[in-house]
């Protein structure tokens, strides 16, 4: 189970490109793969492109920016970047 | 390997929007009367190496070194890809100059316009008042004979192998003809009442042969949408459906010409940005229909009738 103070960067060659203000590609090189993101998705990969960031940093960075409930967009980050960690594009990095 | 010194080459083309300079003549390409500017891709007969001895990669009938690929096809000819700008021909002894330019005018160009950075897919495409519509799919899908017959429709001819994808300064994206004809095996000629009009044969001893259709598009038109064909067979049934972000990616990766040697010739982040690029303007779709010749009047009209739906 995935915990708030886990420290997380994306993982081998993946890259994202942008479609319109809602909607970006993430591509993972290795597994030839894309998956689809929309607003929220783009900020948080963003975050991790810039460093490797804790749930509760992506969480309150997001609840900030879009004006989400704190508890509510916790939960909604942690089942976004626990699907990026199952497909492979995003990981745990140890502090 | 060196092509030796000679006079001015002989045929000069415009495919896929690049100008062509050939000592070869190349059937099925569109002619000009010579290019004032220097040529941007030049085809020559040359001696060629039967492997290249620094490749790097090498696979069943290709070796790759650096920005030169060497490409055998047996018993008719070598070809040598360079830096995108060169294809020079070694003929097996025996083969012909004709049937061997069937391979430049496909796979080595296809694998030229890779080494260009282009975004080429491999299917065919028509056009009808500046709006062109690509089809994709395998090998015996039915591009060739759905293009002929959307050409019999009324639709502009724009290319029938290589749809090479370029953009304006406007950002949208364009599809540059590969030639004037299209390629239809005897069957689709028979059955679209062609066989008047039939041309030369592609390669001898294949039953394949040039069709040039009434209308070919002149300036290259803007790609307002792909369609992917696939075959109905239970459980998968008759349609039209758009594809999401995510899924129209990896169809652009599955309907590149040659996606194996792309994926080597090219960046992944130059592929990701053209695929985005493209798909902020053109959408994708599969096309599922029957194979059957009978019922290719009911997909013409199924397809201009959805095309006609989203080009306004």
């Amino acid at each position: 189970m995935l915990q708030p103070d886990a420290l997380l960067a994306p993982s081998g060659e993946t890259y994202h490109a942008v479609l319109s203000d809602d909607e970006a590609v993430l591509m993972s090189a290795e597994a030839g793969r894309y998956f689809g993101l929309n607003a929220v998705g783009i900020r948080v990969w963003e975050l991790l492109v810039e460093r490797p960031r804790t749930i509760a940093d992506l969480s309150a960075a997001i609840s900030d920016e879009f004006d989400v409930e704190a508890s509510t967009c916790q939960t909604d980050v942690l089942a976004f970047v626990q699907s990026l960690i199952d497909n492979g594009v995003l990981h745990e990095v140890e502090r | 390997m060196k092509s030796s010194a000679r006079g001015p080459t002989p045929y000069a083309y415009r495919i896929c929007g690049l100008r062509v300079a050939s000592e070869i003549d190349l059937p099925g390409a569109i002619p000009v009367a010579g290019h004032g500017a220097v040529p941007e891709v030049s085809v020559r007969l040359a001696r060629l190496p039967a492997r290249l001895d620094d490749a790097a990669e090498t696979g069943p009938n290709w070796s790759l070194a650096g920005d030169r690929l060497l490409l055998h096809v047996p018993r008719l000819a070598r070809y040598l890809i360079t830096g995108g700008h060169s294809v020079d021909v070694e003929l097996t002894p025996g083969a012909t100059v004709h049937d061997a330019s069937a391979f430049v005018l496909g796979t080595a160009f296809g694998i030229l316009l890779h080494q260009r950075g282009a975004l080429v897919l491999h299917g065919a495409a028509v056009a009808r008042a500046g709006s062109a519509i690509a089809l994709c799919g395998r090998s015996g899908a039915g591009k060739s004979t759905l293009a002929a017959a959307l050409c019999q429709a009324g639709c502009e001819f724009v290319t029938d192998d290589l749809c090479a994808v370029e953009f304006d300064a406007a950002r949208q994206p364009l599809v540059e003809p590969d030639g004037r004809q299209l390629k239809l095996w005897r069957e689709s000629m028979e059955a679209l009442d062609l066989v008047a009009r039939q041309g030369a044969a592609v390669r001898g001893g294949f039953e394949k042969y040039f069709f040039e259709p009434k209308a070919i598009a002149r300036d290259p038109p803007r790609l307002a949408a792909i369609y992917v064909l696939r075959e109905s067979r239970p459980p998968r049934l008759d349609g039209i459906e758009a594809l999401a972000t995510p899924d129209a990616m990896r169809m652009l990766d599955l309907e590149a010409y040659r996606p194996g040697l792309r994926a080597r010739l090219g960046s992944m982040p130059e592929i990701l940005a053209q695929g985005v690029a493209m798909l902020r303007h053109t959408k994708v779709f599969r096309l599922v229909c029957p194979r059957s010749f009978d019922e290719l009047d009911a997909t013409v009209a199924r397809l201009s009738q959805h095309w006609e739906q989203f080009a306004r």
